[in-house]
Protein backbone atom coordinates (compact mmCIF):
# COMPACT_ATOMS: atom_id res chain seq x y z
CA UNK A 1 0.00 0.00 0.00
CA UNK A 2 1.43 3.35 -1.01
CA UNK A 3 2.99 5.62 1.65
CA UNK A 4 -0.04 8.40 2.02
CA UNK A 5 0.95 12.24 2.42
CA UNK A 6 0.76 13.75 6.11
CA UNK A 7 -2.83 14.92 6.43
CA UNK A 8 -1.64 17.74 9.60
CA UNK A 9 -0.18 20.19 7.45
CA UNK A 10 1.06 23.49 10.08
CA UNK A 11 2.05 22.80 13.58
CA UNK A 12 2.30 25.26 16.06
CA UNK A 13 3.52 24.92 19.36
CA UNK A 14 1.97 27.13 22.33
CA UNK A 15 2.69 27.52 26.09
CA UNK A 16 0.34 24.40 27.08
CA UNK A 17 0.91 22.24 23.86
CA UNK A 18 0.23 22.44 20.47
CA UNK A 19 -2.39 23.48 17.68
CA UNK A 20 -2.46 21.10 14.58
CA UNK A 21 -4.07 22.18 11.46
CA UNK A 22 -5.30 18.60 9.15
CA UNK A 23 -5.40 20.01 5.53
CA UNK A 24 -8.00 18.25 2.78
CA UNK A 25 -11.00 16.12 3.07
CA UNK A 26 -10.93 13.74 5.96
CA UNK A 27 -12.22 10.24 4.78
CA UNK A 28 -12.26 7.11 5.18
CA UNK A 29 -9.23 7.30 2.76
CA UNK A 30 -7.30 9.94 4.77
CA UNK A 31 -8.46 9.47 8.15
CA UNK A 32 -6.33 6.33 9.29
CA UNK A 33 -3.36 8.86 8.40
CA UNK A 34 -4.76 11.55 10.32
CA UNK A 35 -5.08 8.77 13.47
CA UNK A 36 -1.25 8.30 13.10
CA UNK A 37 -0.40 11.71 13.04
CA UNK A 38 -2.54 12.61 16.29
CA UNK A 39 -1.55 9.48 18.34
CA UNK A 40 1.96 10.38 17.81
CA UNK A 41 1.45 13.78 19.19
CA UNK A 42 -0.56 12.48 22.20
CA UNK A 43 2.13 9.94 22.94
CA UNK A 44 3.98 12.77 23.83
CA UNK A 45 1.48 13.95 26.39
CA UNK A 46 0.46 18.31 26.06
CA UNK A 47 -2.09 19.59 28.40
CA UNK A 48 -3.72 21.00 25.16
CA UNK A 49 -4.31 20.41 21.42
CA UNK A 50 -5.97 22.38 19.44
CA UNK A 51 -7.49 21.17 15.81
CA UNK A 52 -7.82 23.82 13.31
CA UNK A 53 -10.01 22.77 10.83
CA UNK A 54 -10.00 25.52 9.29
CA UNK A 55 -8.50 24.05 5.66
CA UNK A 56 -10.65 21.11 6.26
CA UNK A 57 -14.15 21.16 3.73
CA UNK A 58 -15.41 18.15 4.49
CA UNK A 59 -15.13 15.49 7.15
CA UNK A 60 -16.82 11.84 7.29
CA UNK A 61 -17.97 9.48 10.06
CA UNK A 62 -14.68 7.97 10.12
CA UNK A 63 -12.84 11.56 10.84
CA UNK A 64 -15.18 12.02 13.26
CA UNK A 65 -14.60 8.87 15.00
CA UNK A 66 -10.63 9.46 14.92
CA UNK A 67 -11.22 13.25 16.94
CA UNK A 68 -13.76 11.48 19.22
CA UNK A 69 -10.66 8.56 19.97
CA UNK A 70 -8.22 11.52 20.71
CA UNK A 71 -10.45 13.44 23.02
CA UNK A 72 -10.85 10.27 25.16
CA UNK A 73 -6.94 10.03 25.26
CA UNK A 74 -6.99 13.70 26.42
CA UNK A 75 -9.76 13.53 28.96
CA UNK A 76 -7.60 10.33 30.33
CA UNK A 77 -4.75 12.46 30.95
CA UNK A 78 -6.79 15.11 32.35
CA UNK A 79 -5.94 16.99 29.14
CA UNK A 80 -7.69 18.84 26.95
CA UNK A 81 -8.41 18.98 23.29
CA UNK A 82 -10.29 21.63 21.50
CA UNK A 83 -11.73 21.85 17.90
CA UNK A 84 -11.52 25.59 16.07
CA UNK A 85 -12.44 26.76 12.65
CA UNK A 86 -15.01 24.20 11.78
CA UNK A 87 -16.59 24.81 8.14
CA UNK A 88 -20.14 24.87 7.54
CA UNK A 89 -20.20 21.08 6.02
CA UNK A 90 -18.10 19.84 9.00
CA UNK A 91 -19.78 21.39 11.93
CA UNK A 92 -22.73 19.66 10.11
CA UNK A 93 -21.87 16.59 10.85
CA UNK A 94 -20.91 17.78 14.48
CA UNK A 95 -24.40 18.74 14.99
CA UNK A 96 -26.42 15.92 13.40
CA UNK A 97 -23.84 13.38 15.63
CA UNK A 98 -24.73 15.90 19.24
CA UNK A 99 -21.14 15.64 19.35
CA UNK A 100 -21.20 19.42 19.33
CA UNK A 101 -22.28 19.70 22.67
CA UNK A 102 -18.99 16.93 23.71
CA UNK A 103 -16.29 18.62 21.90
CA UNK A 104 -15.38 22.26 23.14
CA UNK A 105 -15.35 24.00 19.62
CA UNK A 106 -14.34 27.85 19.22
CA UNK A 107 -14.26 30.18 16.44
CA UNK A 108 -10.73 29.76 16.03
CA UNK A 109 -6.90 28.76 17.29
CA UNK A 110 -7.17 32.38 19.63
CA UNK A 111 -10.28 31.46 21.32
CA UNK A 112 -8.91 27.94 21.60
CA UNK A 113 -6.05 28.56 23.60
CA UNK A 114 -8.40 30.70 26.19
CA UNK A 115 -10.89 27.04 27.06
CA UNK B 1 -31.28 -1.77 -11.06
CA UNK B 2 -33.84 0.58 -11.64
CA UNK B 3 -34.17 0.51 -15.12
CA UNK B 4 -34.75 4.18 -15.23
CA UNK B 5 -33.00 6.02 -12.87
CA UNK B 6 -31.54 9.18 -14.05
CA UNK B 7 -27.74 8.84 -13.22
CA UNK B 8 -26.37 5.36 -12.81
CA UNK B 9 -23.15 4.60 -11.29
CA UNK B 10 -21.12 1.08 -10.85
CA UNK B 11 -17.76 1.13 -8.44
CA UNK B 12 -15.73 -1.20 -7.16
CA UNK B 13 -15.90 -1.46 -3.38
CA UNK B 14 -12.32 0.70 -2.69
CA UNK B 15 -12.88 3.62 -0.56
CA UNK B 16 -11.07 5.31 -3.32
CA UNK B 17 -13.94 5.69 -5.57
CA UNK B 18 -16.06 7.12 -2.77
CA UNK B 19 -15.39 10.17 -3.01
CA UNK B 20 -15.88 10.32 -6.92
CA UNK B 21 -19.78 8.74 -6.41
CA UNK B 22 -20.23 11.84 -3.79
CA UNK B 23 -19.40 14.44 -6.10
CA UNK B 24 -21.34 13.52 -8.70
CA UNK B 25 -24.31 12.74 -6.08
CA UNK B 26 -24.23 16.40 -4.70
CA UNK B 27 -23.76 17.92 -8.47
CA UNK B 28 -26.79 16.08 -9.42
CA UNK B 29 -28.75 17.56 -6.31
CA UNK B 30 -27.18 21.02 -7.18
CA UNK B 31 -28.75 20.69 -10.70
CA UNK B 32 -32.29 19.62 -9.63
CA UNK B 33 -32.10 22.53 -7.55
CA UNK B 34 -31.43 21.41 -3.84
CA UNK B 35 -30.53 23.82 -1.08
CA UNK B 36 -26.72 23.95 -0.77
CA UNK B 37 -26.79 22.27 2.69
CA UNK B 38 -29.31 19.83 1.28
CA UNK B 39 -26.38 18.79 -1.73
CA UNK B 40 -24.16 18.48 1.09
CA UNK B 41 -26.27 16.21 3.13
CA UNK B 42 -26.96 13.92 0.21
CA UNK B 43 -22.90 13.44 -1.04
CA UNK B 44 -22.24 12.79 3.37
CA UNK B 45 -25.00 10.70 3.49
CA UNK B 46 -23.82 8.47 0.11
CA UNK B 47 -19.98 8.66 1.36
CA UNK B 48 -21.41 7.59 4.87
CA UNK B 49 -23.19 4.11 2.90
CA UNK B 50 -20.57 3.49 0.36
CA UNK B 51 -18.33 2.95 3.31
CA UNK B 52 -20.52 1.27 5.45
CA UNK B 53 -20.81 -1.16 2.31
CA UNK B 54 -17.41 -1.54 2.17
CA UNK B 55 -16.10 -2.06 5.60
CA UNK B 56 -19.32 -4.48 6.87
CA UNK B 57 -20.62 -5.93 3.31
CA UNK B 58 -17.47 -6.81 1.69
CA UNK B 59 -15.29 -6.86 5.09
CA UNK B 60 -12.64 -4.51 3.14
CA UNK B 61 -12.24 -6.13 -0.16
CA UNK B 62 -11.80 -3.63 -2.69
CA UNK B 63 -12.84 -5.43 -5.60
CA UNK B 64 -16.65 -6.16 -5.53
CA UNK B 65 -19.49 -4.61 -7.56
CA UNK B 66 -21.30 -1.19 -6.04
CA UNK B 67 -24.30 0.23 -7.85
CA UNK B 68 -25.88 3.25 -6.91
CA UNK B 69 -28.14 5.00 -8.76
CA UNK B 70 -29.63 8.69 -8.32
CA UNK B 71 -33.05 10.16 -9.48
CA UNK B 72 -35.71 12.83 -8.89
CA UNK B 73 -39.02 11.59 -7.79
CA UNK B 74 -41.97 13.56 -6.74
CA UNK B 75 -43.49 12.07 -3.59
CA UNK B 76 -46.76 13.73 -1.67
CA UNK B 77 -46.63 16.97 -3.87
CA UNK B 78 -42.94 17.53 -3.07
CA UNK B 79 -40.25 17.39 -5.12
CA UNK B 80 -37.53 14.43 -3.67
CA UNK B 81 -34.11 12.53 -4.69
CA UNK B 82 -34.00 9.02 -4.13
CA UNK B 83 -30.86 7.18 -4.01
CA UNK B 84 -30.44 3.37 -3.97
CA UNK B 85 -27.38 1.73 -3.73
CA UNK B 86 -27.11 -2.01 -4.20
CA UNK B 87 -24.10 -4.62 -3.49
CA UNK B 88 -23.57 -7.96 -3.93
CA UNK B 89 -22.12 -8.64 0.24
CA UNK B 90 -23.76 -11.85 1.56
CA UNK B 91 -25.15 -12.93 5.30
CA UNK B 92 -25.58 -9.43 6.28
CA UNK B 93 -28.53 -9.47 8.72
CA UNK B 94 -30.53 -6.53 8.00
CA UNK B 95 -32.43 -6.33 11.08
CA UNK B 96 -28.93 -6.05 12.36
CA UNK B 97 -28.33 -2.22 10.76
CA UNK B 98 -28.86 -0.14 13.67
CA UNK B 99 -27.91 3.19 14.66
CA UNK B 100 -26.52 3.15 18.25
CA UNK B 101 -27.35 5.68 21.35
CA UNK B 102 -25.46 9.05 21.17
CA UNK B 103 -25.20 9.73 24.87
CA UNK B 104 -22.70 7.16 24.36
CA UNK B 105 -19.78 8.78 22.95
CA UNK B 106 -16.88 6.60 21.77
CA UNK B 107 -15.80 6.35 17.99
CA UNK B 108 -17.43 4.80 15.11
CA UNK B 109 -20.84 3.35 14.30
CA UNK B 110 -22.57 6.97 13.18
CA UNK B 111 -22.69 6.26 9.49
CA UNK B 112 -26.07 4.74 10.20
CA UNK B 113 -27.19 7.56 12.56
CA UNK B 114 -26.54 10.28 10.13
CA UNK B 115 -28.50 8.32 7.30
CA UNK B 116 -31.20 7.81 9.42
CA UNK B 117 -31.22 11.19 10.52
CA UNK B 118 -30.46 13.20 7.44
CA UNK B 119 -32.79 11.15 4.22
CA UNK B 120 -36.90 11.49 5.00
CA UNK B 121 -36.45 7.60 4.27
CA UNK B 122 -34.62 4.80 4.33
CA UNK B 123 -35.54 1.19 3.26
CA UNK B 124 -33.01 -1.44 3.62
CA UNK B 125 -33.79 -5.25 1.84
CA UNK B 126 -32.53 -7.65 0.10
CA UNK B 127 -32.10 -7.47 -3.48
CA UNK B 128 -34.44 -8.64 -6.21
CA UNK B 129 -32.40 -11.88 -6.83
CA UNK B 130 -31.59 -12.49 -3.61
CA UNK B 131 -27.99 -11.93 -2.98
CA UNK B 132 -27.10 -8.47 -1.56
CA UNK B 133 -28.48 -5.44 0.34
CA UNK B 134 -30.43 -2.74 -1.56
CA UNK B 135 -30.49 0.43 0.07
CA UNK B 136 -33.10 3.16 -1.01
CA UNK B 137 -33.29 6.50 0.56
CA UNK B 138 -35.60 9.29 -0.40
CA UNK B 139 -34.88 13.03 0.43
CA UNK B 140 -37.57 16.07 0.11
CA UNK B 141 -35.21 18.65 -2.04
CA UNK B 142 -38.13 21.35 -2.20
CA UNK B 143 -41.87 21.82 -3.07
CA UNK B 144 -43.41 20.20 -5.89
CA UNK B 145 -43.81 24.12 -7.89
CA UNK B 146 -40.11 25.03 -7.13
CA UNK B 147 -38.10 25.28 -10.40
CA UNK B 148 -34.81 23.49 -10.87
CA UNK B 149 -31.81 25.28 -11.86
CA UNK B 150 -30.77 25.09 -15.39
Amino acid sequence: MAEQDAVIGQRQSIDDGMVVKPEGEIDLIRSPQLRAELMELLDQGMARLIVDLSDVPFMDSSGVATLVEALQIQRRKSNKLVLCGLQAKVRSIFEISRLDMVFQITEDAAAAGDV
Amino acid sequence: MDEHSDLEIRIVSNPRYICAVRLAIESAARSLGAAEQTCGELALVVGEALANVIKHGYQDQTDRPIWVTGSPMQDDGRRCFEVVIEDESQGVDLDQIKSRPLDEVRPGGLGVHLIQCIMDQVEYSHRQDGVGVRLRMRKCIGPANQVAKS
